[in-house]
């Protein structure tokens, strides 16, 4: 069977619903969008202008919860390629936003260049398993906006070649970002048939919703794009105590966006994300690497199958400094649970320091990672190929199984998951060849990746018409003329 | 509340036990030695005795299963380490009779010593989530003929909480059984409060050692509890598909307690397996990979299907030197077995597949339980507080840190407060020296040992322990 892991009961997860419908309608959301707030209100929401508070029946509620679609595929430019967000598959989403680099020659953290922006983006679409692209890093020297955003946009699309996860700032900034869709993919319809591109809105904890930023997806919303709701209340910080307590406020902002986005444009593909998290309770910080992420992390999957939508999981950040002991093991159990609750998508792999420094060893080891948590996910399978009763009648005790044919058949059918990192050799061969570890062999298939890895080749005309637009955003004043 | 987890569906359990009473019925079990075959014909298994096979009614199976104790107190010689079965929590083990131990001061690898055991097991005694002490290396210093008895004893000396290990001949029992009586204050002691238990491995597939077993059979007259711990490995001694190999060390482990059960009627047995997965590459035994953890899983899944105390090894690895690989490793196949809800996982302080000792391992392993019992204590259901009030309290844009709820929860086991795992923001680690949790690790060993051993025995004790050791080495050499 599937390993099944559940860290919220059914009647638990009834009472999160119970308890979110209870918080948007008691205390609601302050809505700083006045497009949003009239959606709103004409959506059957209370409105109250004087403080910017919309509260939500729950009628309203399920009204979009029924408007939702269940399941659809995310899209990318890479031909025949897409990822059904039906509950049967597991893909890492690229941690994003790092300002620092672990420099992997000389081991030194330094601020992030345009060139491990390049690399980053690289070996992600190296990586089948990473379905969804997040910036890993932001750097120092790029363009003023909205220069940086579309040079950004353009090059991921020309270098990576699955989905692109992303914003846009402000209702301007979507222009541009509207363009650039219409120059890869074909115009509005084919974006909207394909999903390449699934806008991240993320409410602002507590109860939140920005005015530029909500603008921003209200001026893509005739364009299909799917949402990802990611609120990120944070534990004992913006958001109360209480695993339960922070689960509850996460589904509620996101219950909200729900509201927003379908209100908008009915139909419009949702992805149930909340990044629930929790602070260090020493230092105020946000502990990217506590525990306690895992059980928040299978709460917002297990949340999301209760709704019927695709779930997002965040979790598995690493607070230590540098690839090792600490950041592997912080890793494998924020990933574990999340793993086995099996969400859609998985946040997400390479960062370290809390998110802020990018290391491409990291990415390589993290997807190893990730890669033995899918083998214990796939569980214990059932089905025999041959009786064991009749195996053991025939080998016998004392005999042994390794010449059997149904061993070699196994080993070719997944029932063992064959690593692709980390040493397998005695103690003398490995002594022998100087003692390599995990981390080298992680920085060696980095450098493998990157020498080899090609990504679907841009049709030229495209890639002119692209690079012209980038020329135009750079220019300051400048504005998009097409693209709605 | 402890979050749900499922490794082996009802049906699925069920079907293992099948699976295991047909194989104990049709292909039977080989057993070396003296006592059990004689027991099996007395009970009415049919025994082919030019083979040495046994073959079990499930009749027998079904009767000796039933007169295994549900429940049952490892004890301790300091008796605040006293471990209850069925326990609500995991709790674990250290690893035992590695071949070699990563020494502390060279980091050269080099075969154990009893001095390596009683180091480790000083280390051991302060990790907080060990309950269970095991002879974590193989005593190449000893003897061969007494090497098991050494290593009890260095055992013995060196940790106050519950000890388990093993024996190899009949002729150690006397030798065995003086030491635990003097140690223990009595035969009636040992008896009562089983500080001490065995550790028993039948040989996948199918064999039962016959020297080790008529040993563990002569010590029923201690009542020792006997760790079954069948470790058939897929591909090479046990069958390639998972769920084979689960009803074959299922079949064994069922074998075991029919034997333990015919000699000793009530004597406590706890279920135990490591099973491992074959490295297609060289056909070496892996122990750190998935299949291991959810084999592990499923098995202790199984030890609950029939009532009894579950446990499994766990917490293992193959890599060569402690570092990311071996935490890896190590969670994989932790998380699942208590996820399980294992008694006890037994893996605490070895890489290289159970071979090679590492005493900072011993406190970085402790820390990876810490963090996997966070991970199944889950999400708990707030004692008071009304979660809407609360948000309604703060308000859109609010925000919760001087909330005194917050306060309350930072003491609280909410969050799970780490030893090793560093939280600093990077100039403050840099400014500490770059502190890792293996450095941090080999720190508190350094200062672990050199302070005074805990709880020592008595120096009459250590004398006459002394003797029996020289009275064994004489006789048995």
């Amino acid at each position: 069977m599937t390993t099944l892991v559940e860290v919220l009961p059914a009647a638990r997860r009834a009472e999160v619903h119970e308890r979110a419908l209870a918080v948007l309608a008691r205390t609601g959301l302050r809505v700083e969008s006045d497009r949003a707030r009239e959606l709103f209100g004409a959506a059957g929401a209370t409105v109250d202008e004087g403080e910017r508070r919309v509260r939500l029946p729950r009628s309203l509620v399920e009204a979009a919860l029924a408007a939702a679609p269940r399941t659809f595929t995310l899209g990318g430019r890479r031909p025949g390629w897409e990822l059904a967000l039906d509950g049967t598959g597991c893909s890492l989403v690229a941690d994003g936003e790092a300002l620092q680099t672990l420099d992997s020659a000389t081991g030194v953290r330094r601020p992030a260049s345009k060139l491990d922006w390049e690399q980053s983006t690289d070996l992600l679409d190296a990586i089948e398993e990473v379905g969804v692209y997040w910036r890993m890093v932001n750097f120092d020297g790029a363009d003023p906006p909205p220069g940086a955003a579309v040079r950004g946009w353009v090059g991921e699309f020309t270098r990576f070649s699955r989905h692109v996860q992303d914003s846009a700032a402000d209702p301007g900034e979507a222009a541009w970002l509207l363009e650039v869709l219409d120059v890869v993919f074909g115009g509005r319809e084919e974006v909207r048939r394909r999903r390449p591109f699934s806008f991240l809105l993320c409410p602002l904890t507590p109860l939140v919703l920005e005015g530029r930023y909500t603008d921003a997806w209200l001026a893509t919303a005739d364009w299909g794009l799917p949402v990802a709701a990611m609120p990120m209340p944070i534990m004992g910080l913006s958001a109360p105590v209480g695993l339960l307590a922070t689960t509850v406020l996460g589904t509620a902002e996101t219950l909200a966006t729900l509201c927003l986005v379908q209100a908008a444009a009915p139909g419009t593909p949702f992805i149930f994300a909340p990044a629930l998290a929790v602070m260090e309770p020493r230092t105020g910080r946000w502990a990217g690497g506590a525990v306690e992420h895992a059980l928040l992390g299978a709460a917002t999957t297990e949340m999301a199958r209760f709704y019927g939508l695709p779930a997002q999981a965040s979790t598995a950040g690493t607070d230590a400094h540098v690839p090792g002991a600490q950041a592997a093991a912080e890793r494998v159990f924020g990933w574990l649970l999340p793993s086995l609750a099996w969400p859609d998508l998985l946040v997400g792999p390479g960062l370290l320091g809390g998110a802020t420094v990018l290391s491409l060893e990291q990415l390589v080891l993290d997807v190893e990672c990730f890669r033995r948590c899918v083998r214990l996910r796939r569980g214990i399978d059932a089905a025999l190929e041959e009786a064991v009763e009749d195996v053991l009648e025939e080998v016998g005790p004392g005999g042994d199984f390794l010449a059997r044919a149904a061993t070699r058949r196994a080993t070719h059918q997944g029932e063992w998951y064959l690593d692709r990192l980390g040493v397998r050799d005695t103690w003398e061969r490995w002594e022998a060849a100087g003692r390599p570890d995990i981390v080298e062999e992680a920085r060696g298939a980095v450098a493998e990746m990157l020498a080899a890895h090609r990504p679907p080749p841009m049709d030229e005309a495209m890639a002119d018409h692209l690079a012209a637009l980038v020329d135009r955003a750079a220019g300051t004043g400048v504005r998009a003329t097409s693209g709605r | 509340m402890r979050y749900a987890a499922g490794f082996l569906s009802e049906t699925d359990q069920d079907r293992v036990h099948e699976a295991s009473l047909r194989i104990l019925a049709e292909t039977g079990v080989r057993f070396h030695g003296e006592r059990a075959l004689p027991l099996l014909a007395a009970a009415g298994a049919p025994v082919d005795a030019d083979a040495g096979i046994a073959r079990f009614p499930r009749a027998l199976v079904e009767a000796t299963l039933a007169t295994a104790p549900r429940e049952f107190v490892l004890g301790a010689r300091d008796p605040a380490h006293d471990y209850a079965l069925p326990s609500p929590v995991t709790r674990y083990a250290i690893d035992g009779t590695a071949a070699f131990v990563i020494d502390f001061e060279t980091g050269e690898r080099r075969y154990g010593t009893r001095r390596d055991s009683e180091l480790a097991l000083r280390v051991f005694q302060v990790a907080d989530m060990g309950v269970m002490a095991w002879a974590p290396v193989t005593a190449s210093d000893a003897p061969a003929g007494t090497r098991a008895l050494h290593e009890f004893v260095a055992m013995l000396r060196a940790s106050s909480k519950h000890g388990q290990h093993e024996l190899h001949t009949r002729e150690q029992v006397p030798y065995l059984a003086d030491a635990l009586t003097v140690v223990g204050g009595g035969a009636e002691a040992v008896r009562g409060r089983h500080p001490w238990s065995l550790i028993y491995c039948p040989v996948a597939p199918l064999v039962h050692d016959g020297p080790m077993l008529d040993a563990y059979l002569d010590l029923g007259s201690l009542d020792l509890p006997v760790m079954i711990m069948p470790m058939p490995v897929t591909g090479t001694t046990g069958p390639a598909g998972l769920m084979a190999n689960v009803a074959l060390a299922n079949a064994e482990a069922l074998s075991s307690i029919v034997v333990y059960q015919l000699a000793h009627p009530g004597r406590p047995v706890i279920y135990s397996s490591a099973t491992g997965s074959m490295d297609f590459r060289t056909g070496a035994y892996l122990g750190g990979t998935p299949e291991m953890g959810i084999m592990s899983a499923a098995l202790v899944t199984m030890g609950r299907f029939y009532g009894l105390p579950a446990t499994a090894a766990g917490c293992t690895s193959d890599a060569l030197e402690p570092g990311p690989e071996a935490v890896i490793e190590k969670l994989v196949t932790m998380l699942p077995p208590a996820s399980a809800g294992a008694d006890i996982v037994v893996g605490l302080g070895e890489i290289q597949g159970d071979q090679a000792l590492v005493l900072e391992q011993i406190l970085v392993d402790n820390e990876l339980a810490h963090y996997v019992e966070r991970l199944v204590e889950g999400i708990a259901q707030p004692a008071d507080g009304d979660l809407v009030a609360e948000i309604a309290a703060i308000g859109p844009g609010g925000n919760f840190l001087a909330d005194p709820a917050t306060r309350r929860a930072a003491r609280s086991r909410e969050h799970l407060a780490p030893a090793l795992i560093g939280r600093h923001a990077y100039e403050a680690w840099r400014d500490l020296g770059s502190p890792s949790m293996y450095g941090l690790a080999r720190e508190k060993v350094q200062e672990i040992l050199a302070g005074p051993v805990i709880d020592p025995l008595p120096q009459a004790v250590e004398a006459e322990l002394e003797r029996i050791l020289a009275a064994a080495d004489s006789e048995l050499a």
